[in-house]
């Protein structure tokens, strides 16, 4: 496959904006089509050999690399197991390291990259301005590198069955009390997209979507210029178990929805099992681009869906800034109720029946609620924007090259 | 009385004031929070049984008797390996 232009041998990316392959020396325009299935001849030799291979060793302390030798320098790049396409990186050449991608491994489909860098860089800076509690210096971040990844999906239909019993409260005050409701059926759930890389983790890929799959394409390796690509590298229990965990989200939440004439409700029981129609399961790669910047001496990764330029992650927030507010906020509230309640609560006493006496029960009760709840909300947030700072997105961008 | 109301009132007040700023939190900070909806992938559930209040004690009932051994059947495939295209 070429990936050198046809008129001045310039290198060839493929441009989200224009979405033609274009020459970085003479600017020429080519479709992805167009340059996508000819073999110049250089790549003959140039298979992907395991390090094993190479020196002759079956040491476990050897990582399984593959070399791959640049067809526009020679230079040869070493490349981790996973990696279907990376820039060599002496010349910067997009060397396609199509070799890696056997039969078996050939993405069917592609979603191109619409977003631009400048547009994904943009769009970040675009979320942070409303940021209430983001620190000046992350409002101003200088990116430390901007990558394009192809993200290896599986994108699955499968059917799913459960049977599931979801409590509520049915009326109010004292009459209130839980019902069972049950619900048993099946679910049917079409082109669901399950990242098929162990590097990233599954909520963070989830947090890319949706993903319009009526841009999919025909895979060609000229879509891969310019960008770094990984290719899939789960089993069929990951993957089996990423599709159980979507599906019995949705049967949880649709069942719940069913109930209509109770509040609270919660799922109380379950049992669901779910098959994936792996004769139709279809491999793509779909884009997002990796920004990573530091802050504070740690990296922090943002990721970009490539196509729709839905910004995820989780930013670094101003501590200080938030536990002040927490307290002025807190006391003045604090105040406001403690007005009310010191009017309140002597009238309850002297009225001494024992009606009073469960008033004051569930006042102190729903005090206690209201507080611990506070408590759990600030906690579930800080944990989510914990989620995408994780160290598994960053390792992601950093065992490449470039 | 006081004091009891001093209490109430700072486990109402800091809690409500949590809550208010976990949002703000999360909506300034947790970026992208949100993952792909079941109407992007499904036009919805086919339900065989429906039951209204059910009893405590017809639950367990209910959950275990709708999947089947079948349902439950391994394909035969080798879950450790590597999935590949079809």
């Amino acid at each position: 496959m070429i990936t050198c232009c046809k008129n001045c041998a310039g290198k060839l990316v493929y441009d989200p904006k224009k979405q033609m392959l274009v020459c970085e020396m003479c600017g020429s325009l080519f479709a992805p089509e167009e340059v996508g299935t000819r073999d110049d001849g250089l790549n003959a030799d140039s298979k992907a050999r395991s390090l094993n291979d190479i020196y002759g060793t079956d040491s476990e302390d050897l990582m399984d690399c593959y070399v791959y030798t640049c067809n526009s320098c020679g230079g040869e790049i070493i490349i981790n197991g996973t990696e279907a396409s990376t820039k060599c990186i002496y010349c910067g050449n997009s060397a396609v390291v199509f070799s890696r991608i056997t039969r078996q491994h050939r993405p069917q489909g592609i979603i191109p990259f619409k977003i631009t860098k400048e547009e994904a860089v943009e769009a970040v800076r675009r979320v942070f301005e409303k940021g209430v509690f983001i620190p000046k210096q992350v409002k101003q971040f200088e990116a430390d590198s901007v990558r394009g990844i192809y993200i290896p999906y599986w994108i699955v239909d499968l059917m799913h069955k459960g049977a599931v019993v979801v409590s509520g409260r049915v009326g109010s005050g004292k009459h209130s009390k839980t019902v069972y409701y049950g619900r048993a059926g099946r679910l049917k759930l079409n082109s669901l997209p399950l990242d098929a890389s162990r590097m990233l983790s599954d909520e963070s890929s989830a947090r890319l979507e949706p993903y319009d799959l009526y841009d999919l394409r025909k895979f060609d390796e000229s879509f891969l210029l310019g960008f770094y690509s990984n290719i899939s590298d789960v089993t069929y229990r990951e993957l089996w178990r990423a599709a159980s965990l979507r599906a019995d989200a949705y049967f949880d939440e649709l069942a719940k929805k069913s109930v209509h004439d109770a509040t609270s409700k919660s799922i109380h029981a379950s049992d669901q099992v779910t098959a994936i129609d792996y004769d139709h399961i279809r491999y793509a790669l779909l884009p997002a681009w990796f920004i990573t910047y530091s802050y504070n001496g740690r990296h922090n990764t943002i990721i970009v869906n490539g196509q729709t330029g839905k910004v995820v992650c989780g930013v670094p927030w101003n501590k200080k800034l938030f536990y002040l507010l927490l307290v002025a906020l807190g006391a003045l509230l604090s105040a406001a109720f403690f007005l009310i309640l010191r009017q309140i609560i002597p009238v309850i006493f002297e009225s001494r029946s024992s009606d009073s006496f469960k008033a004051i029960l569930i006042m102190i009760a729903g005090s206690a609620v209201m507080f611990s709840y506070g408590i759990s909300r600030i906690r579930t947030v800080i944990n989510s924007i914990k989620l995408t700072q994780a160290s598994s997105i960053f390792n992601f961008v950093k065992k490449r090259q470039g | 009385m006081d004091i009891l109301a001093l209490i109430l009132s700072c486990g109402l007040g800091f809690g409500l004031a949590c809550v208010v700023l976990a949002r703000t939190l999360a909506k300034s900070n947790d970026v992208g929070n949100s993952v792909g909806k079941y109407s992007d992938y499904t036009a919805g559930i086919n339900y065989d049984i429906t039951r209204d209040k059910l009893s405590y004690q017809e639950i367990d009932v209910f959950v275990h008797e709708y999947i089947t051994a079948e349902d439950r059947e391994p394909d035969g495939r080798d879950l450790d390996a590597k999935v590949e295209r079809q």
